[in-house]
């Protein structure tokens, strides 16, 4: 049960940081997690004695990792608490911080999100053994099926997940800090690499290392401070199927909402806004069909509309409403504890009027959406 | 040359057992309160859907029609897989009523809504072991019979 308390504390963004994403052999997830930490916190203009608690996601930097990023910064006394909750790592972490700050239990809060990636595709254990056994691990198959599914219902082609390719791609060679900052072309991504069908390389996103910090407070101190509208996780609703979590779906108790509108409705409500109040959107492109159903499934637009809309460049930077602005998961790459945080760090960009060349036209309210095994689903609402 | 007895055995006990009348059933677990089912079947006696302690074991026929299908192309990564690549993986669901994730028999032919049936392969071979796991194909009875029609 939702209950509103007149006592809750707003809560802001003031300062926040990513370093570049790609392969850094030799560089340690420590030395990635502490740049972001020293620069998030110059950005904020605060001190580091002035932080009163950290959230640290992580998904595979082993047993207190974010005490040893916090360690090269130099401990404080204060709560560290590791948040490892798959590709939605971040937005947990995100999510923990805001919280506590809103509850008036802190109020200054680092969250922050790193990764080095392995290499290959990502080993999720989001599955039984058996199932891991048997190969039904690959997240770019289990993808395909929900793609297959997709197709059938709404009629969508494989030139329209390629579009999605092409339009973030093009996001992303105007991001310095993304992986990739090259365009593709709808041929490139139909001629790369089949992976699963009908999934090629170029519907895939790339790996990558990368930390994101974040510092929340309730007392901002510059205009620069972005307010958190609202910040919600939602874990798995019975009956869904979520195939990258070895789930399928229940044939006769089929539920009346998804994870994915759950999380989103609440996240509007909470926020005193709905779907059409909102002028920028970090979608989930893991896989590029994802992000439309995607955008779909958080209310943008009728089920099986976001193909035809992508045409029209209704989600490009000069759309009405864009959509993965700093190229995506398919550009900046999949470091997963810090992806989720990286879409947020895009959203307060863009509404503080710093995104660069990647610039929207005046926005004032933005959405940032994770998911991923587990299940997740996590909104996170900001406003200028 | 000697023939050398090899031994078969399960990737995991409790997929499947072999009926008197020598076919593999998949086994799993039914809510005798809402008519939900399982698989594999479940161990803690509480159903997921209504939850009641309600649930007893059942034998799905291995019988069922495939939703969709993709080739997997790459290796699975972890190390956790010992089977063929590229295989075949899809959704089936079976004539009971549920959806499971299964490899499908290398066929080209198979296609998304196709009737299929279980079986039980090999799915690598391990020391002297032969590992063992469901699989569907493309149901046999149907196929001989779109032939006989099409003669």
């Amino acid at each position: 049960m939702m209950v509103n308390n007149a006592q809750w504390k707003d809560v802001y963004v003031q300062g926040t940081y990513t370093t570049k994403w790609g392969f850094f052999p030799g560089v340690s997830t420590s030395s990635m997690g502490a740049e972001a930490i020293v620069a998030a916190l110059k950005d904020a203009q605060i001190k580091w004695g002035e932080v009163d608690a950290v959230f640290a996601g992580s998904v595979y930097q082993g047993t207190a990792s974010g005490h040893r990023v916090v360690g090269e910064v130099g401990f404080t006394g204060i709560p560290i608490v590791n948040v490892e909750n798959a590709c939605s790592s971040g937005a947990t972490a995100f999510r923990l911080a805001y919280d506590s700050i809103r509850l008036g239990q802190y109020k200054t809060v680092l969250a922050i999100g790193f990764e080095k990636m392995p290499r290959g595709p990502i080993p999720s254990t989001a599955f039984p053994s058996w199932q891991l056994a048997m190969g039904f691990n690959v997240q770019p198959a289990n993808y395909a099926l929900e793609t297959m599914e997709y197709m059938h219902q709404y009629g969508a082609t494989v030139e329209d997940f390629a579009r999605v390719s092409v339009k973030n791609r093009r996001n992303g060679s105007l991001n310095p800090n993304a992986r990739f900052q090259k365009d593709v072309t709808v041929e490139e991504v139909l001629q790369s690499a089949m992976v699963a069908s009908p999934l090629r390389l170029l519907n895939c996103c790339p790996l990558a290392d990368g930390a994101v910090a974040m510092i929340l407070t309730n007392k901002p101190t510059n205009d620069r401070a972005i307010r958190v509208a609202s910040s919600v996780l939602a874990s798995g609703v019975y009956g869904e199927e979520s195939y990258q979590s070895g789930i399928t779906a229940s044939v006769h108790h089929y539920p009346s909402e998804g994870i994915v509108e759950k999380s989103a409705r609440e996240a509007y409500e909470k926020a005193g806004c709905g779907p059409e109040d909102i002028h920028v959107v970090q979608a989930y492109d893991s896989m590029g069909p994802g992000e439309l159903w995607d955008i779909e499934k958080l209310g943008f637009c009728a089920r099986g509309a976001a193909p035809e809309l992508l045409r029209e460049g209704v989600f490009d930077l000069t759309g009405s409403l864009p959509v993965n602005t700093d190229g995506g998961l398919l550009s900046r790459g999949h470091p997963l504890g810090a992806t989720a945080l990286a879409q947020i760090h895009e959203i307060v960009l863009q509404l503080r009027g710093e995104a660069g060349h990647r610039q929207v036209s005046d926005p004032k309210v933005g959405l940032a959406h994770a998911m991923g095994a587990g299940p997740n689903s996590a909104v996170t609402i900001l406003q200028r | 040359m000697a023939n050398i007895e090899r031994k078969a055995i399960p990737i995991m006990d409790g997929l499947w057992q072999m009926e008197a009348d020598d076919n593999p059933h998949l086994m799993g677990s039914r809510c005798r309160a809402c008519g939900e089912m399982f698989f594999p079947r479940k161990t803690l006696n509480f159903c997921m859907h209504c939850h009641k302690e309600s649930l007893e074991e059942i034998l799905f026929s291995g019988k069922g029609r495939v939703l969709m299908l993709t080739k997997v192309e790459r290796q699975p990564a972890g190390g956790f897989y010992k089977g063929e690549v590229p295989y075949t993986y899809g959704i089936v669901q079976l004539d009971e009523g549920i959806n499971i994730f299964s490899q499908l028999v290398d066929d080209s032919t198979l296609s998304a809504d196709e009737r299929v049936e279980m079986v039980v392969v090999k799915l690598y071979e391990e020391d002297e072991h032969d590992v063992m796991t469901f699989k569907f194909k493309a149901d046999s009875t149907l196929r001989e019979g779109v032939r006989d029609d099409g003669e």
